[in-house]
């Protein structure tokens, strides 16, 4: 096809001003553009920052806080330092209330060697002595009062506090995509739900481990025949001890999620209730922590035994046993992995898989 | 920085001239004004000069490219007006008519036709800067080419004895 017949009968001639015109107002145009884009850029870094620093406001306010007195400096991942954890039965989206408190533990986390030692503290525990008030006692409302007589009385210095629901121990292994732990007896609670075969390893998802650490009356099939769980709480914290030692061991698998941040905020928002010293970038941080590092976890329970108190009352009180124990959570002594000690009577049958 | 922006300065004023002449071929085969082609010639120039840093790499087929769609724009717009309607022009010149026909013509092809018709017929380039420029293969350009010359000869097939429709459908 020929369109030479539609060409300027007149040969065009390129002149000076076509030139010049098209210079300045090229040169014009180009400073224009990079006015825009720097307009643009500076427009969207405002945004981004906006948005970033909005979030972290909105997560931080959506979070439960409680005020609670503290005698350690505020948690710094340089080194060592002990988180109040109240484990609470409570359902999720509800604040995690101290008053249906399940489970008391003192959570010391040793960046510098990825050592993670827990403390069971049992509710039935008169800290400052047979005639003082339980632990139980010491929750109703707040956790100020139990973190207070724990660092006056034991001597155990605290820089943080969390409440997490059971319930959001099960979002947490559900983030990491369910907990592996291996079955050594078939085991069954009727009332709690639980229903778990003997096997090297299972992923228990979110709702099997629920049942696990709710159960209180397991019965378990031994070789030497069906055995019923008689100890109640003291033979379920000692499983919860199992079950969350697994679970802080295991939290490095978050990273394999894409949408851990989302997943952690959630966790955050819906299940914990945090002290009102701690920030979300604080949190972020430890999370990220605990998602890149394998950790060596040991999970004790207080040595304690029972008395009973001039009003007759059989409580719990700390013994000299108790010293060196509390000891690991007041020193920055390096204690070795050890087995946590077993109760006689207690159905124990979780483990790591091999 | 400063030495990259003035060696590209220098290779666009280099080219100035022989890419002028090209947008003004271009431009003037599809609006048949001077006036029109000139202005058409400097806008495009200065999108070059803006863009250059994409432009220079395809510079012929960019300012072609261009030239074309300005040129058909403008044409639209033209045509908006009554004054260019061919029906009530009076005395118009016939290659005005085949222009306007040339332009609907190239409207009812699809973007790929009318890109490479415009570049390989009204701009006379090569069909391999046409790919380049096009960022298809030679072999996708004889197609879209084959497909747009049949379709342009379907919609300027002379209904009316109209001596010059001929010349523009005449093969090279």
């Amino acid at each position: 096809m020929n369109f030479d017949h539609l060409d300027d009968s007149e040969s065009f001639v390129v002149n000076p001003d076509l030139r010049s015109a098209v210079l300045a107002d090229g040169q014009r145009r180009r400073r224009r553009s990079q006015h825009r884009r720097l307009a643009m850029s500076s427009c969207t870094a405002l945004v981004l920052i906006a948005s970033i620093v909005g979030f972290g406001a909105w997560a931080t306010s959506r979070v439960d806080r409680v005020h609670v007195g503290f005698s350690a400096p505020p948690v710094d991942l340089s080194t060592a330092f002990n988180v109040l954890l109240i484990g609470s039965d409570g359902r999720s989206g509800e604040p995690a209330t101290t008053d249906n408190a399940d489970a008391v533990m003192v959570v010391r986390i040793d960046p510098t060697t990825s050592r993670i030692s827990v403390l069971s503290i049992p509710r039935d525990l008169a800290i400052e002595g047979a005639d003082g008030p339980r632990v139980a006692e010491l929750l109703r409302g707040t956790p100020d009062h139990l973190a207070e007589t724990i660092q006056r009385e034991l001597g155990i210095p605290l820089s943080a506090y969390v409440g997490i629901s059971f319930e959001g121990l099960v979002h947490i292994a559900d983030a990491f995509g369910g907990l592996d732990v291996a079955i050594t007896n078939d085991v069954t609670d009727a009332f709690s739900g639980m229903d778990l075969h003997a096997t090297s390893c299972i992923r228990l998802n979110g709702e099997q481990l629920l049942a696990a650490l709710r159960s209180r009356r397991p019965n378990a099939l031994t070789n030497a025949g069906p055995l019923a769980d008689t100890t109640s709480d003291t033979g379920r914290r000692e499983r919860q001890r199992a079950l969350i030692a697994l679970l802080f061991s295991q939290a490095n698998r978050l990273t394999a999620r894409p949408d851990a941040l989302d997943q952690i905020t959630a966790v955050a928002i819906d299940d914990l209730e945090v002290d009102d010293r701690i920030d979300l970038t604080t949190m972020m941080a430890v999370a990220k922590w605990f998602s890149s590092t394998t950790v060596d976890v040991v999970v004790d329970d207080l040595p304690t035994e029972w008395t009973t108190g001039q009003n007759q009352r059989r409580v719990l009180v700390v013994t000299p046993h108790s010293s060196p124990k509390i000891t690991e959570f007041t020193s920055d002594a390096i204690t070795a992995p050890r087995v946590a000690a077993q109760n006689d009577g207690v159905i124990q049958p979780f483990a790591a898989c091999s | 920085m400063a030495l990259k922006r003035v060696m590209n300065e220098t290779e666009f004023d280099v080219q100035f001239d022989q890419l002028a002449v090209i947008a003004h071929r271009v431009a003037f085969r599809i609006t048949g004004s001077r006036e029109e082609s000139r202005d058409i010639t400097q806008e495009t120039l200065t999108r070059a000069f803006v863009h250059w840093r994409k432009a220079s790499k395809y510079p012929e087929p960019w300012v072609a490219h261009v030239a074309a769609n300005l040129a058909i724009d403008q044409v639209r717009r033209s045509s908006r007006t009554p004054a260019f309607d061919p029906d009530q022009i009076e005395n118009h010149e016939p290659l005005a008519i085949e222009r306007l026909d040339l332009v609907l013509a190239l409207n009812g092809l699809p973007r790929r036709q009318r890109e490479v018709i415009v570049l390989r017929y009204l701009a006379d380039l090569p069909e391999a800067a046409v790919a380049h420029e096009l960022r298809l293969s030679i072999g996708s350009v004889k197609k879209h080419a084959f497909r747009g010359l049949a379709a342009l000869r379907r919609s300027l097939t002379p209904t009316t004895a109209d001596p010059l429709i001929p010349i523009l459908l005449e093969e090279q």
